[in-house]
């Protein structure tokens, strides 16, 4: 996680469920800006933002209409909450800009799970380099640093990792990583990717950094120590 | 008096026999005249004809002794010029001599009709006129008189009209003639259209009785087709009043049995928030399990709510789902973490996996949310604490994807897969919410798959469990919709 806190943007005019969204993503370690009017947008709120949760009923200018000016200055992820469960709000909601949705009614803890999710992009720099948590890729040079050291990895178990690290926190299924990384001829089937991964595993400081996923495959836990 | 009614029934009728005679004798009467005419003006020329070789043979034998005056033919004996006493002949008539301007030469003489004197002035030989000479109807025929030297110019040949040249080409005779057509014409509809209004009646009472009555179809002309196509017509209005009398009993069906769904575990929830109450008010620490209890319900109440607008929308149907590209990633995701909070309550663990291409189908993405979250409902309430479950979205070659929802609870008993798709909220309502009836959701969820021409099949793998796969065809997106692409891959 990184030190400083993500600074969130949420947009709601409901009094009530407002002060209950602030209180759940305060306590989930995030600073939290909230407003209860639409509002025309001038800047781009990406440099202050980090993720906007946006309700479309809204008084002053209608939801819709805020993601549209706001996507127009800014690559900000938008969450959009709402109480309709129209297809068609939906697809217009995705149309306009919007990276997500949910519909009310919802569970906090839903929700936190969305904005994490949100917020959960890996961070890959223009020279190829891919940093998630303690472990440092250079896809281009095909080198591992796990908390700055080097460490010496398999053509296999690279192509494995770095599949994973692009989506950290996300299962990977068995038949995607053997498709990904092995080479039938060479490396056999989709039964040795097991080998591979615990011999990772151990290269990674023996800790659980990779999960098994049941009934999946495996997914990188970017956060967890060894 | 008759009825308003009745003679709303009857004005059509009267108004088509109008139509009918103005129609028949506008067609009648001009055709009427132009016989009359013809035949008037045939008889007429074939008279001129006969009277001018009359009068021609009747100059030549002693015209000219009446020309210079030596006889006079004027006045005839009284009856002379009567047709009962003429006798016939070929030269019945009389002579009488004119001078140029048309003017008798002997002054009793009878004047020329107007046509002849004109005819005397333009200097015309051989014109032939009806006139009237005493009261008596007559035709007379001017010749030139073929002498240079006599006294006069013209001769006037003069005998009683024939009867059948009647001087006025009109009689009144054909055109009764052809009212009396018209009116056998239209007294011959009466039948007709007494059967139209037979038919009027049988369509009103039809109409009134919900077209459970069909007309009468009498004979086999178009009168009778034309009832044939009204009973097709009813029996289709019939079907659709019918097919839409099915689809309120069935939302009225629906309605009760949601309202009960939603009535027992609200009621069982708020009997779970008033013993916490109780135990706060008393001071006890408030069981892990009932507040467990209370969140699961309003899960379930929160699932019935969906699933209400989810059955609305299938009752409802085309043109109320729509077809639109949907981001299938997306829709995974956002299932999975809508019942995330579910599962760690119920500490079932809950992954997805998703391809890193995109992947899009095209149909209702409220429905087909709808559809998969059902089936990730049962998969996480039905497992044990410490089970799994999973979902995964893969493309299959052939251009077809699947999402496979696999846990590992109890999965199904013999004889359970076939009836697991039976729709269980027309009847009883509670199977719905018991581990033995999947109904209302699986059956929500089959409907969403063979709406959008998907599978849905259920797996029993060897290793137990339940296996729930989904699978239709993929579709390429609209430019526009690649962003929710962007969005599920970034997540």
């Amino acid at each position: 996680m990184d030190s400083q806190p993500q600074r969130l943007l949420l947009v709601e005019d409901d009094a009530e469920l407002g002060a209950q969204v602030v209180a759940d993503l305060k306590r989930a370690g995030y600073e939290v800006d909230w407003q209860t009017r639409g509002t025309a947008q001038h800047e781009d709120l990406g440099r202050i933002y980090a993720l906007v949760i946006l309700d479309l009923m809204l008084p002053g200018v209608h939801g819709l209409d805020m993601l549209k000016q706001l996507r127009a200055r800014s690559d900000v992820p938008v969450l959009v909450l709402s109480a309709r469960n129209e297809t068609l709000d939906k697809v217009r909601a995705l149309k306009l800009g919007a990276d997500d949705y949910m519909t009310k009614p919802f569970w906090p803890d839903e929700l936190l799970e969305r904005v994490r999710a949100r917020l959960r992009r890996p961070t890959l720099a223009r020279d190829g380099r891919l940093d998630v948590g303690r472990l440092s890729l250079d896809l281009g040079a095909r080198k591992l640093w796990l908390d700055g050291r080097e460490i010496d990895v398999t053509r296999v178990e690279f192509a494995m990792l770095s599949m994973l690290a692009k989506r950290p926190g996300e299962a990977i299924s068995r038949a995607a990583l053997a498709a990904e990384a092995l080479d039938p001829e060479r490396d056999g089937t989709e039964r040795t990717l097991d080998v591979h991964v615990s011999r990772l595993r151990r290269k990674l400081d023996g800790g659980d950094m990779i999960a098994t996923v049941w009934g999946i495959g495996y997914r990188l836990e970017a956060t967890k120590a060894p | 008096m008759s009825a308003p009614g009745q003679r709303a029934r009857l004005r059509p009728s009267l108004r088509l026999r109008g139509r009918l005679a103005i129609t028949g004798l506008a067609l009648a009467l001009p055709a009427m005249a132009a016989v009359v005419w013809g035949r008037h003006q045939y008889q007429w020329r074939s008279a001129q004809g006969t009277l001018l070789e009359v009068a021609r043979a009747r100059v030549a034998e002693g015209g000219r002794a009446i020309c210079d005056g030596q006889v006079r033919e004027w006045p005839p004996a009284p009856g002379e010029m009567s047709l009962r006493h003429a006798g016939g002949g070929a030269t019945f008539g009389r002579l009488i001599a004119y001078d140029r301007d048309g003017k008798p030469l002997d002054g009793d003489g009878p004047p020329l009709v107007p046509e002849l004197e004109n005819a005397a002035r333009e200097g015309r030989d051989g014109v032939v006129a009806m006139g009237d000479f005493g009261g008596r109807p007559v035709v007379q025929a001017l010749l030139r008189a073929p002498w240079s030297d006599a006294k006069c110019t013209y001769l006037a040949f003069v005998r009683p009209r024939p009867a059948e040249l009647p001087h006025d080409p009109w009689p009144v005779a054909p055109l009764g003639g052809a009212f009396v057509v018209v009116g056998l014409f239209l007294a011959a509809l009466g039948p007709v259209v007494r059967r139209i209004r037979r038919l009027t009646l049988g369509v009103r009472r039809s109409a009134a009785g919900a077209y459970l009555v069909p007309v009468a179809v009498e004979g086999r002309d178009e009168i009778a087709e034309l009832a044939t196509a009204f009973n097709g017509a009813a029996a289709e209005v019939r079907a659709q009043v019918e097919a839409q009398e099915h689809r309120e009993q069935v939302l009225r069906n629906f309605l009760a049995n949601t309202t009960h769904d939603v009535a027992i575990p609200l009621t069982v929830l708020q009997g779970r928030l008033a013993a916490m109450r109780r135990a706060q008010q008393a001071g006890t620490p408030v069981e892990g399990d009932l507040i467990t209890h209370a969140i699961e319900d309003a899960h379930h109440l929160g699932a019935l709510i969906h699933n209400l607008g989810a059955a609305a929308k299938l009752e409802a149907g085309e043109p109320e789902i729509s077809r639109l590209p949907v981001e299938l990633a997306g829709v995974v995701r956002r299932c999975v973490a809508r019942h995330q909070p579910l599962a760690e309550l119920l500490g079932v663990d809950l992954q997805a996996a998703l391809p890193e291409r995109a992947l899009h189908a095209t149909g209702d993405v409220t429905l087909l949310e709808e559809a998969i979250g059902n089936v990730v409902y049962n998969a996480i309430h039905y497992n044990a604490r410490g089970g799994h479950v999973a979902v995964v979205l893969d493309p299959l070659p052939s251009g077809r994807f699947s999402i496979t929802i696999a846990d590992d609870g109890p999965g199904l008993s013999p004889g359970e897969a076939e009836h697991l798709f039976e729709r269980a909220f027309r009847g009883d309502a509670a199977r719905s919410r018991k581990p033995q009836g999947r109904g209302l959701g699986l059956d929500i969820a089959k409907r969403v798959a063979d709406v959008h021409r998907m599978t849905l099949t259920p797996e029993s793998p060897a290793e137990g469990g339940l296996r729930m796969v989904l699978e239709g065809a993929i579709s390429e997106p609209e430019a526009s919709d690649t962003r929710e692409a962007r969005g599920a891959l970034a997540s």
